[in-house]
């Protein structure tokens, strides 16, 4: 059978590199949004293996409502990196400085 | 016995594409090894009684986010932003990362977890779904209207037009039909009538 805690290292692993993807790839908007991705990701498993070991079903409702919020997040995300590139004709993060001038 | 080596050989296989997503060069492969992390993420949950979640997050991720997110990575030029992580950097970061890494594993190793189904008892469709509407209804309602304003906000918002960048007012060389051409009314006797037109 596999052990809660073999999943919980599995998705502790997935994070970190979600955060270490975040501040490896901070001027570039799309991949950080990616990185995200992967965080939302690592929840998602860990939320899976205390529902199957406790055998309640509202983990697995958890990681519905996660599903959800986290594609309408990315859809609005790359919307708006659209909206961004067409106003400043790009994504890095560094040259979106026109507050600072 | 078998459930143990897939779920290994899946782990394998999740740790190094989630790696390959973080340290890919270009953008492109980096989603490629996302749809990777997502498919075996899929195989984990199908191994962990989640079947329905499993389909949902292929149907979901890959079918719909990851190909949005080729789509904007094509559009804009995410490709051509300069990322050069220094080597003391990467450096630097590593450390911070393996430690974290490994002090998550040391806790979550040496807790002890509360086992009371260890997956005897398979989740179907019908509860999720009964769950859903019965005590997670207002959750639901919730949900759904988050999804409609996500629309909204995403066929609006890149529908707006930037400003027009072009001053006319400042342009020496722009001109309409308004200031070059200039109707005059004439009299006669060939002089011009009262609004003489100056030179422009």
């Amino acid at each position: 059978m596999i052990e809660v805690k073999d999943v919980l290292v599995l998705s502790s692993i997935l994070f970190s590199l979600g955060i270490a993807g975040v501040i490896i790839h901070r001027r570039n908007l799309v991949r950080l949004l990616m990185c995200v991705e992967l965080i939302l990701l690592a929840v998602n498993i860990n939320f899976i293996a205390f529902s199957n070991s406790l055998g309640d079903i509202s983990g697995q409702i958890f990681v519905f409502f996660i599903l959800t919020i986290a594609a309408a997040e990315s859809a609005v995300g790359l919307a708006l990196i659209i909206t961004i590139y067409r106003e400043f004709n790009t994504v890095d993060l560094d040259k979106l400085n026109s507050l600072r001038e | 016995m078998i459930n143990n080596i897939i779920f290994y050989s899946i782990c394998t296989v999740t740790v190094g594409a989630a790696l390959s997503v973080i340290t890919a060069k270009k953008s492109v492969y980096a989603i490629m090894a996302m749809v990777l992390t997502f498919f075996s993420a899929a195989t984990l949950w199908v191994l962990l009684n989640a079947e329905f979640l499993a389909m949902m997050l292929i149907v979901v991720y890959v079918g719909a986010v990851m190909v949005l997110f080729l789509f904007v990575v094509m559009m804009t030029d995410a490709e051509t932003v300069q990322h050069r992580p220094s080597k003391l950097l990467s450096a630097f970061l590593s450390v911070p990362t393996i430690a974290f890494i490994l002090e998550l594993i040391i806790v979550t190793s040496k807790t002890d977890y509360k086992v009371v189904a260890d997956g005897a008892a398979g989740f179907d469709v019908k509860a999720i779904g009964y769950a859903l509407f019965t005590e997670y209804v207002f959750a639901t309602e919730i949900a759904a209207v988050i999804l409609l304003v996500a629309i909204i906000a995403a066929i609006s918002l890149p529908g707006v037009k930037p400003p027009k960048k072009i001053e006319k007012d400042l342009d020496p060389n722009y001109a309409d039909k308004q200031n070059r051409l200039n109707i005059v009314k004439m009299n006669k006797d060939g002089v011009a009538g009262s609004n003489m037109s100056s030179e422009s």
